[in-house]
This record gives structure tokens, C-alpha cells and sequence, in this order.
């Protein structure tokens, strides 16, 4: 016991330490703190919303409520199986004081039950300002009492558990076969895959119709749909049967569903650590051979041909570019990210089966449509500059200092990365833009005017998100998820929006007089032409001025950087 | 002087690749045993095995009487290992990290205080002692890990490259201590090492291992006999007996 409470709290202390140190630190710990209350206040507003409007819906409202709630806490458990997977690899095998833990006389069940504590904590803090305002919301409005509350800290910790014990448990099974690196890489690809799957498959439900049945089956079938979806082997339908009861008069279920989740977590926690205490030395022992396996022989051909000093690796631009092409094809996970970005745009494709719809009702015109599918497309692209840009500077990692001796600028450094990632960027969200309205089979004049907008957004982000990458790097950062999650990957994600909207409110008069140009010229004055004008000036300068301060910050931020650690 | 560490034909592959392959030798207690060998000759592999981090492929490691497969954290509870590259906990303060390792193997607040202030006093580090790892320069770290190590009063010390990163000051006092302490303690040290100055100095016996093979095994003396090499530096013994068994 003695032994579980130091290594699960060298962590706390570690990170106790850190706040009371830097200033920075806690500064940040504030911003983010605060962050999280406005997102948490965002997020019970709109479930209070849409939670009201289900239960608007007369006769089924509660039972429209009841499958959004199993959706909900569905979708928790994937994604804390998901995270609870790749976290037990990183804690079990690859987690750098491994080294200097398994070589001192600590215990296997001390140390898999700090672990077990570790990864779950890790992987989970992160739902609790998510969801707990959905669960809030519904609780108000269904006047729920103390009992949906304790019921609610009984499925956290179940839900956080169970997790962590299947993450643990596959890892150690896997690593028997194959060495932790490669294990991880196999279950990124395969977790990012079904993490695709899995929001494919929420998308299918088409929870739009769970606010207006009309639109799609009738009432009979709907209902049908709604009752028979939740397995009753999964632990999030039992977190369902632990809370609905108190939420409904027609809640009555059988069994005791919290007692169920709380003993299963125990048993899959003694379970995980029988696991453990079997599989886990063989299988850091191999995890180390991956680590500090001598050099081969076999891989020195396709070494030697990046080392040799050609010309075109010493342009140092074009050189930087290879390299990071390189690693990308050869870092699984790097490119399993990929996977994610076809599920996120195959998910906005298909749902644009639902925005024509919306326009098909009159609600919204052609314009607006423009304009929303413009704000969406944008979101995406900074959504994806957080995955990919984002992290570009700290995934030079401990080879930074390659960037650090060379004689060039730091500020040169940034323009090569910015300019490198740039044009993916731009021709990937202009064909998302042109696709899209040819979907919707708008005016070919608002395609060319998306693109012409699109393109310095792009241009904006990508070096906003270089120039912050730079400025909160995280050199000892393990794989890419890990740097566009910190502070700066957050403050990038607010700053990324905030340019996004400006340029899309910039945009509409521009646009509005464009297409009055085009079809009724007459209606034009020469005022209209000289606003226009100036809001298209400033949609081309803002993100050029955006992209030119942020990169000068990282750069400026890099540049000390050997000072500092003088 | 009795056996501390007995290394009985330990084998260990990476693949069909044998790094280390089938090697025996003992190391004394109050000895320091020398471990030499060029780039990619099992050095590392073979320390790590001896630590408990990487499973032997076959053979037997004991230490202190304790079979390393079957009790494990008997043969660690006398050992610590000091990795060429040590893993500090940048966030901790270097009490911290010693009150932390010393909670690893038991030891009692008292103990761990009046312990770790000498060790922090004999390594020069008392008036960083309440400061974090992060602001400390890379030999201050190996002089932390090295306390962090002696702080359970191990029997055996096994140490991979324990010069890396150490001024002459520092080397000199590594050196130092590790004769005084297996004089006066009877501490084992098992070292690897490059420098082959270091070793002639401070070692009683060196190994020279080459190709996962130990290809010669012996004090200074011995060594040079082994190589015919009367009156040589052991830098020219090592290159006669490496560049031999090439070719």
C-alpha cells in the first residue's frame, strides 16, 4: 500500500511542484480553469435546449430523451476505451520512469495499481466538463434528486474503470505477440478506425430525427428504433439502467445496475492485475528490446540515402520538407491520423443530406447555406491544423537541436513549415468547398467566391498554428495527440476560431455585392464596389497579419530557448 | 571476497540476432568489475539484464544468493542501476527524488534524511537540494542518480557509462568513491565503460566483450598476458584483442 501511494503520488506531486513554481504554469492552470467553466456553461445551455425540445415531443419525448442519454454515455465509452488503449501502452511500457521503477524492488501489484489508477485518471478527467453538464441538464429538467447524482459518481468511476482495465488487459495480450511500439501503432490504426466507425454509425441513427420524427420513419418505427438499441453487454447500458430510474416515472428496471457496474469494475481491476502480474515482465522485457534494440543491419540501405548530403536535402526548405514526409510515412502514428481526417470528412459529406433538408424547409437561403458550409469547412481546417500543424515544431523533438545549430533563423524555420503544410491545407479545403456545393448545387459564382475565401483562411491558420506550435512547444511530447492537447493546442483552437469567424463576417458583403454584380449590375453604386473592396482587402490581410505575428512570437520564443537552458 | 553477481550462460536475442551470447563471469563483493566492449558488442544488453529491465533469452543470473528469474525483488532489493541515461523526475526536487526512491525499498523518513543529506553533501549538492531537477545541469543529474542509487545502501552497483556527462571534478569524484566504497563497504561495482583510462584506473578485473562474446576476462596483468601485450595501456589491449577476434 505504502509503495502504490509514493508512485501515484510523484505524479501529484510533480505536478503540485510545477504550479507552485512557474508563474506560467498558473497562469495557464487559470486560463484553462476558466476555459472550462465558460465551455461547461456553453455545454448545459445547449443540452438544456435540445433536451427541452425532445421532451416537447408529444407522446415519446421521454423516450426520445432516454435514447440521446444512451448515445451520450455510449459515446463516453468508446472514447474512454479508446484513450484507456493507447494510455495503458504509454504507462505500461514506453513511460520513461519505468526504467528506474522496474529496476528497484517495487511490487507488481503496487505497481499496476498505481498504474491502473494512472491511466484511468488520464484518460477520463477530460469527460467530466463534457458531460457532466449534459447529465445536470437533463437532471433539472426531469427534476432528478440526490440519488441521479450519487448514481452519476458511481457510473464516473465505473465508466473510468472498466476502461482501463480492457485497455491494460489488451495491452498486456498484445504485447505478448508483438513489442509495445509496434503493438500501439497497430491499436492506433485500428482504434482510430473504429472510432470512425463509431461516430459513422451515431451519424447513421440521425439524431436530427430524434427533434422531428416527421422527417423520416413513422411513429410506430421510430419508437421501434429507439427501444431496441442498447446491448445489454455493454457497460454504457448499464450506466443508462443506473440512472434512468431516477430521471422517469416509467424508469423500472430489473437487477441493481450501479451495484452491477461497481462489481464489475472490482472484478476487471483484479482481473487486469492477474493479467499483470502474469504477462507484464515478459512483456516490458520485450517492450525494451523494441526500445534499444542495436542497430540493424537491414535498414542501413534506406538510411544512407536520407543521410547522404545531396542538394536537394541540403536547400534547407525543400530539406525540411523531405524529412518531415518521411517521417510521416514512416511513423504509423502519424499517418493513422489520417484515418480520423476521412471519417471527419466522410461525416460532413453525409450530413449534408440533412443541411439540404434544412434548406429544402426554407429556412435558410442559399446564402446562408453558403455561409454556414463556409464556417463549417473552416472548422474543419482548424480542427485538423490543431492535428497536424499544430504539433510540427515539437515533433522535431530531441532533434531539435539540429534546427537550433544551423544557420538559419528561427523565423526561417517556421516560414519552411508553415509554407510546407500551406498548400495540403488550402487544396484540401477547397475541394471540401467545391464538393460540397456542388452537393447542394448552389450558384458557381459562390464556389469561386468559397475558395477565394477558403484560401487565406487556410493561409492564416496554418501560420497561426505553426507560430503556436512554436511558442508551447512540447519537445518530450510522445506522439502528436499528446502536443495539440496542452494549452497551446486549446489557445490555438480559440484564436484559429475567432480568425475563422472574423473572415466569414468579413466575407458576406463582399459576396452579396459580387453576386448583385453578377445578376443585377444595375443595383451596384460605386460606394457598394469601395466597402466591398475594403472587406476584401482586410479578409486577405487579416490572416497575412495573424500569420506574420504568430510567427514572429514562435520564432522570437524559440530563439531564447538555448538561453534557457544554458 | 565472495560472489555478489554470478552471470551463468545468459543469452539474449532480438530476433534471430544474439546480442549477447552465452557469456559467464562473477563479480566479487568489494570489487569493481570492468565491462569494455566496442558499439553494439551486448554491453548495455547485458547490464540491463543484470538489472531485471530485459529477460534473458536463456541462461541464469543470480545475485546475492537470489535467482534474478524467481525473486526478483530480492536481487533488486540489494541492487541499484544507473543507466547511461537516467530518468529523473524533472518536476521533483533532488529530496524529493531521494525521500521517493528511499519509500521504494522501505526505508524510514529518518534514515532517508540523514542518508540523503550525506550523499547529497559527498556529491556537492546540498544547496540544490530543495531546488527542481529541471534547473540542474546533466552532471549535477548524474551526480543526483548516482545518490539516488547509493541511498538504499546497495550491495551491488551497476552502472552503464558512469562518466557521461561529468566534469573532471565530478569524474574524479565517481572514481573515488566507487574505490572507497568497495574498500570500505565491500560495494560491488559493475561498470561500462568507453574510457578506457577509467577503467584501468578503478578496475580490479575487466571483461572485454565482442560480439555478444566474453573474449577476454582478468585483472590488468592478466589481461595483457591474454593479449601479449607485456607493459601495454589497456586501450592497446582492447584494440589487439577486439581487431583479433575480427579478423
Amino acid at each position: 500500500m505504502r509503495q502504490f501511494v509514493l508512485l501515484a503520488g510523484v505524479h501529484a506531486r510533480s505536478l503540485r511542484n510545477s504550479y507552485r513554481t512557474s508563474p506560467g504554469d498558473r497562469r495557464r492552470l487559470l486560463v484553462l480553469a476558466l476555459l472550462a467553466v465558460f465551455f461547461s456553461i456553453g455545454v448545459y445551455g445547449g443540452a438544456h435546449w435540445f433536451f427541452s425540445r425532445c421532451l416537447e415531443i408529444e407522446p415519446i419525448g421521454e423516450i426520445v430523451v432516454r435514447r440521446a442519454l444512451a448515445m451520450v454515455l455510449l459515446a463516453i465509452f468508446s472514447l474512454l476505451a479508446f484513450s484507456s488503449l493507447v494510455g495503458a501502452f504509454s504507462n505500461l511500457y514506453l513511460a520513461e520512469d519505468l526504467q528506474l521503477l522496474i529496476s528497484r524492488p517495487v511490487g507488481a501489484y503496487s505497481l499496476y495499481a498505481a498504474r491502473f489508477f494512472q491511466t484511468s485518471v488520464l484518460a477520463s478527467w477530460m469527460v467530466i466538463p463534457f458531460s457532466t453538464p449534459i447529465f445536470v441538464a437533463i437532471g433539472r429538467l426531469l427534476g432528478a434528486g440526490p440519488v441521479f447524482y450519487a448514481s452519476l459518481a458511481a457510473v464516473y468511476v465505473a465508466m473510468a474503470a472498466i476502461p482501463t482495465a480492457i485497455g491494460v488487459i489488451v495491452s498486456l495480450l498484445l504485447t505478448s505477440v508483438l513489442s509495445a511500439r509496434r503493438a500501439r501503432h497497430v491499436l492506433v490504426t485500428v482504434g482510430a478506425l473504429a472510432l470512425g466507425v463509431l461516430v459513422f454509425l451515431l451519424r447513421r441513427l440521425e439524431p436530427e430525427k430524434l427533434m422531428n420524427p416527421d422527417l423520416g420513419a413513422p411513429l410506430i418505427d421510430a419508437l421501434r428504433t429507439m427501444q431496441g438499441l442498447d446491448p445489454a453487454w455493454l457497460p454504457s447500458s448499464w450506466a443508462l439502467d443506473a440512472l434512468w430510474p431516477h430521471l422517469a416515472w416509467s424508469g423500472k428496471t430489473g437487477g441493481h445496475p450501479v451495484a452491477l457496474l461497481l462489481s464489475t469494475s472490482v472484478m476487471m481491476f483484479f482481473l487486469g492485475g492477474w493479467f499483470f502480474r502474469a504477462l507484464h515482465p515478459g512483456a516490458f522485457s520485450r517492450a525494451q528490446e523494441g526500445l534499444h534494440r542495436p542497430a540493424g543491419r537491414r535498414r542501413l540501405g534506406k538510411r544512407t540515402t536520407f543521410g547522404r548530403p545531396s542538394s536537394e536535402i541540403l536547400e534547407y526548405g525543400a530539406g525540411l520538407r523531405k524529412k518531415d514526409r518521411l517521417i510521416f510515412v514512416r511513423d504509423p502514428a502519424q499517418w493513422s491520423q489520417m484515418l480520423t481526417l476521412a471519417a471527419i470528412v466522410a461525416i460532413y459529406v453525409l450530413n449534408f443530406k440533412y443541411i439540404r433538408v434544412i434548406a429544402g424547409t426554407g429556412m435558410i437561403s442559399d446564402l446562408g447555406l453558403h455561409f454556414l458550409n463556409l464556417g463549417l469547412c473552416g472548422f474543419i481546417v482548424v480542427a485538423l491544423a490543431v492535428r497536424f500543424v499544430y504539433p510540427a515544431v515539437s515533433l522535431e523533438g530531441p532533434a531539435f537541436w539540429l534546427i537550433l545549430s544551423a544557420p538559419q533563423s528561427m523565423r526561417s524555420f517556421l516560414r519552411a513549415k508553415a509554407a510546407a503544410w500551406f498548400l495540403p491545407l488550402a487544396f484540401f479545403a477547397a475541394l471540401l468547398m467545391v464538393t460540397t456545393h456542388v452537393f447542394l448545387g448552389t450558384d458557381p459564382w459562390l464556389s469561386v467566391l468559397s475558395i477565394l475565401t477558403i484560401t487565406p483562411i487556410a493561409f492564416g491558420v496554418v501560420g497561426l498554428a505553426i507560430g503556436l506550435g512554436a511558442r508551447y512547444p512540447r519537445f518530450d511530447a510522445d506522439n502528436p495527440v499528446e502536443v495539440a492537447t496542452g494549452f497551446g493546442g486549446l489557445f490555438f483552437m480559440l484564436t484559429g476560431g475567432a480568425l475563422l469567424l472574423a473572415v466569414t463576417l468579413l466575407s458576406i458583403w463582399p459576396t452579396i455585392v459580387v453576386l448583385r454584380g453578377v445578376h443585377r449590375p444595375d443595383s451596384l453604386q460605386a460606394l457598394h464596389g469601395l466597402t466591398a473592396g475594403i472587406c476584401a482587402a482586410l479578409i486577405l490581410g487579416l490572416p497575412m497579419f495573424i500569420r506574420s505575428r504568430a510567427l514572429r512570437v514562435g520564432a522570437r520564443h524559440l530563439d531564447v530557448i538555448p538561453d534557457r537552458e544554458a | 571476497m565472495s560472489t555478489i553477481l554470478r552471470v551463468q550462460s545468459v543469452v539474449k536475442y532480438f530476433g534471430g540476432f544474439a546480442a549477447v551470447d552465452g557469456i559467464d563471469f562473477d563479480v566479487l563483493r568489494g570489487e569493481v568489475f570492468g565491462f569494455l566492449g566496442p558499439n553494439g558488442a551486448g554491453k548495455s544488453t547485458t547490464m540491463r539484464m543484470v538489472a531485471g529491465l530485459l529477460r534473458p533469452s536463456a541462461g541464469r543470473i543470480e545475485i546475492d544468493g537470489h535467482d534474478l528469474a524467481d525473486e526478483p525483488l530480492a536481487a533488486k532489493a540489494v541492487t541499484a542501476f544507473i543507466p547511461d541515461r537516467p530518468f529523473l523526475y524533472d518536476k521533483l526536487t533532488g529530496l524529493e527524488l531521494l525521500r521517493f526512491v528511499g519509500g521504494l525499498y522501505g526505508m524510514g523518513r529518518q534514515d532517508v534524511s540523514e542518508r540523503g543529506a550525506e550523499l547529497l553533501d559527498v556529491f556537492g549538492l546540498t544547496d540544490w537540494a530543495d531546488r527542481l531537477v529541471e534547473t540542474y545541469s546533466h552532471g549535477m543529474k548524474q551526480r543526483l542518480a548516482f545518490s539516488a542509487a547509493m541511498l538504499p545502501r546497495p550491495k551491488l552497483l551497476i552502472v552503464d557509462e558512469p562518466m557521461v556527462g561529468l566534469d573532471p571534478r565530478g569524474a574524479k569524484l565517481v572514481k573515488h568513491f566507487f574505490r572507497r566504497l568497495s574498500a570500505e563497504q565491500q560495494l560491488a561495482v559493475f561498470l561500462s565503460t568507453h574510457t578506457m583510462s577509467v577503467a584501468q584506473e578503478v578496475c580490479d578485473r575487466i571483461a572485454i566483450i565482442h560480439h555478444g562474446k566474453i573474449v577476454a576476462l582478468g585483472t590488468m596483468d592478466e589481461l595483457r598476458i591474454e593479449a601479449d601485450r607485456p607493459g601495454s595501456a589497456l586501450e592497446d589491449i582492447f584494440l589487439a584483442l577486439t581487431e583479433e577476434h575480427d579478423g
